[in-house]
């Protein structure tokens, strides 16, 4: 159970090293972005969107672009035969803490190239808060990616890794899609603040909750 | 040409959805008899799982 | 042998879905005023009793009798006709509207002697109030098994016995039907009530990310094959689903303020939650239902159970055998 920050900040390294050498999953995870947001806009065609549909349209972006880019993070350890090697090397807390890390990182880089691009294509989306925007965002990103480390571990060790992952992942992310997606409606289209901070306060202790249980829980996923 | 059908008739040529929407408590009955079809379908798959180690032994 | 506990769980449930539809729809003046004030001349049942013995036939054929209705209101009720008996009749059920003017319950139509026990009547919703008995139970069940569920995910984690998964799963399986009859009758329900099948109210959400949840649990316990890896990680599973799902999507919303019917600030917390809201008869039968689908749940459960004893049994039986030979 012991978190060791050592390995994980290692593993951390590692992740992000082979993914700057190779640039698969980001080279990927960008082209996906940049067709999912030109079918938007193509199917748009230069119409002005209500902004709760806009709002929809990013959160349902950014939710496929990270059930595609998460879903790698233990499948690739178990392709490559890594798996045992890691599990003699460190203790699983810290694993999942250096997954949880690479994870965040990517996750929110991701979220910036989505959310630029959406502002910079739909000229008609107007944020009244852009401060508050950013935050939920950054929230929202943090949440999926704590979700859907764990998941990503579980689906690992199964037969149909690819479609699994989605199925998984929706009933879990629910409550954060709810809470972010109105978040973001008080961000672009409320005048103040304070209407979003139950929502805010749903997200944070989302985020609290799902990685304490993921750090009890990750033990039992990762030992076979 | 259509005749003007007798009142009697008309009351009880009505469609099934019409029926339940004026005597509501037949909605309620048909509640009970999804759950006890819900039920029966449970049933029949215990007896599958049954026969199925009847088959073995 | 039929153990009696069974005979006694058929007749409970049996008594109680019969209390629930047989028992009158009664309301009172105070109803009965709510649709004359906008001026809505439906008739809708009301009981009356009678105060005074002592019929006055009017100039239209009609007759005007005193009385009082269930909650103790005091009005004159008019009746079409002179019901036989009279005499000694307590009161009546009838089919009425209210005239304002003379303060008076105009009945249509007598329905039937004074009901000793009846049920309230709720504007809008009348017979198919009883849906509540059938529906709310199954719903709560659905939620009960899941709990269940993951209580045998956490054990089977703590004592590694399979025994505990095969519990689990058949939970989780019973909470899927459950799941889908809950859905499936709110939905007729809603369908003659509300005019739609569907019209993502918060708990038709909450039903339906429910039903996502064990559409999950089961695509994942299908995507393994071997046993104890299969167990472990649906047991996982579940806990995830669990402190993530219900608390965020039930329990937060109600304990944060927000405008949603149903948040902290809001009166309407549902009729389970708020006390007084639901007539005392009706709670009863409610609880004694639940109680019932609980039992039933668990009897469900041991019969599940037992066939799959023996199914383990029979493999070791069979392995063994097979070493044997060789």
């Amino acid at each position: 159970m012991a978190l060791a920050v050592k390995p994980a900040s290692a593993l951390f390294q590692k992740d992000v090293r082979s993914e700057l050498r190779t640039r698969y999953t980001l080279n990927a995870l960008l082209m996906f972005v940049v067709i999912s947001i030109s079918v938007v806009l193509f199917s748009v065609a230069g119409e002005t969107l209500q902004p709760e549909i806009t709002i929809g349209m990013l959160w349902i972006v950014m939710f496929f672009s990270a059930m595609s880019g998460m879903s790698r993070t233990f499948v690739a350890e178990e392709e490559k035969g890594t798996t045992m090697t890691l599990q003699l090397l460190a203790s699983p807390s810290s694993i999942y803490a250096g997954k949880l890390l690479f994870n965040l990182l990517l996750i929110v880089c991701l979220n910036a190239v989505i959310v630029v691009l959406f502002l910079l294509t739909m000229e008609k989306f107007a944020i009244s808060q852009p401060g508050l925007f950013w935050l939920v965002i950054l929230l929202g990103g943090f949440g999926i990616a704590s979700a859907t480390t764990i998941i990503a571990a579980i689906i690992a060790k199964a037969r149909t890794k690819g479609t699994l992952f989605p199925v998984l992942s929706f009933p879990i992310l629910l409550p954060l899609i709810m809470a972010g997606i109105s978040a973001t409606k008080t961000a672009v289209m409320g005048t103040t603040w304070e209407a979003a901070i139950p929502d805010l306060q749903l997200l944070v202790s989302y985020i609290v909750v799902v990685i304490t249980t993921s750090f009890l829980l990750f033990d039992y996923v990762w030992k076979d | 040409m259509t005749l003007p059908l007798p009142k009697q008739l008309a009351r009880e040529s009505r469609t099934m959805y019409e029926f339940l929407e004026q005597n509501s408590l037949f909605v309620v009955l048909t509640i009970v008899l999804i759950i006890w079809a819900g039920l029966f379908f449970y049933l029949l798959r215990i007896d599958k799982r049954v026969a199925k180690l009847e088959d073995k032994s | 042998m039929i153990k009696w506990w069974k005979i006694v769980l058929f007749v409970w449930i049996g008594v109680f879905s019969a209390l629930g539809i047989m028992t009158p729809i009664a309301g009172g003046l105070s109803d009965l005023a709510i649709f004359a004030e906008v001026g809505d001349t439906r008739l809708i049942p009301v009981a009356m009793k009678i105060a005074d013995h002592d019929l006055t036939e009017q100039e239209d054929g009609t007759f005007l009798v005193a009385g009082e209705d269930k909650y103790g209101d005091d009005a004159m009720f008019v009746l079409p006709e002179k019901p036989a008996g009279f005499s000694e009749a307590e009161g009546y059920l009838l089919d009425a509207r209210y005239d304002k003017e003379n303060h008076r319950v105009v009945a249509a139509e007598i329905l039937g002697d004074y009901p000793g026990w009846s049920f309230p009547y709720i504007p809008g919703l009348g017979e198919r109030a009883k849906i509540i008995f059938f529906h709310v139970p199954m719903s709560w069940m659905t939620v009960i098994a899941f709990l269940v569920s993951m209580w045998f995910g956490i054990k089977y984690l703590r004592k590694k016995n399979l025994i505990d998964d095969a519990k689990s799963a058949y939970a989780a399986g019973l909470g899927l039907l459950f799941c889908i009859l809950a859905t499936v009758t709110g939905s007729v329900w809603a369908q003659f009530n509300w005019g739609t099948f569907w019209n993502w109210d918060p708990r038709e959400t909450s039903i339906f990310v429910l039903l996502l949840i064990y559409g999950a649990y089961f695509t994942l316990r299908s995507a393994i094959e071997v046993d104890e890896k299969r167990a472990r990680l649906s047991a996982v599973y579940s806990i995830l689903a669990f402190v993530t799902v219900p608390f965020f999507i039930f329990i937060m919303p109600r304990i944060l303020p927000g405008l949603h019917p149903g948040s902290a600030d809001d009166v309407n917390a549902g009729p389970v939650v708020s006390s007084g809201g639901m007539d005392a008869g009706m709670r009863v039968i409610l609880y004694s239902m639940l109680l019932g689908c609980i039992v039933l749940f668990g009897w469900l459960m041991s019969i599940q159970m037992r066939v799959f004893r023996i199914t383990q049994k029979q493999e070791a039986d069979d392995i063994a055998a097979a070493e044997a030979i060789s």
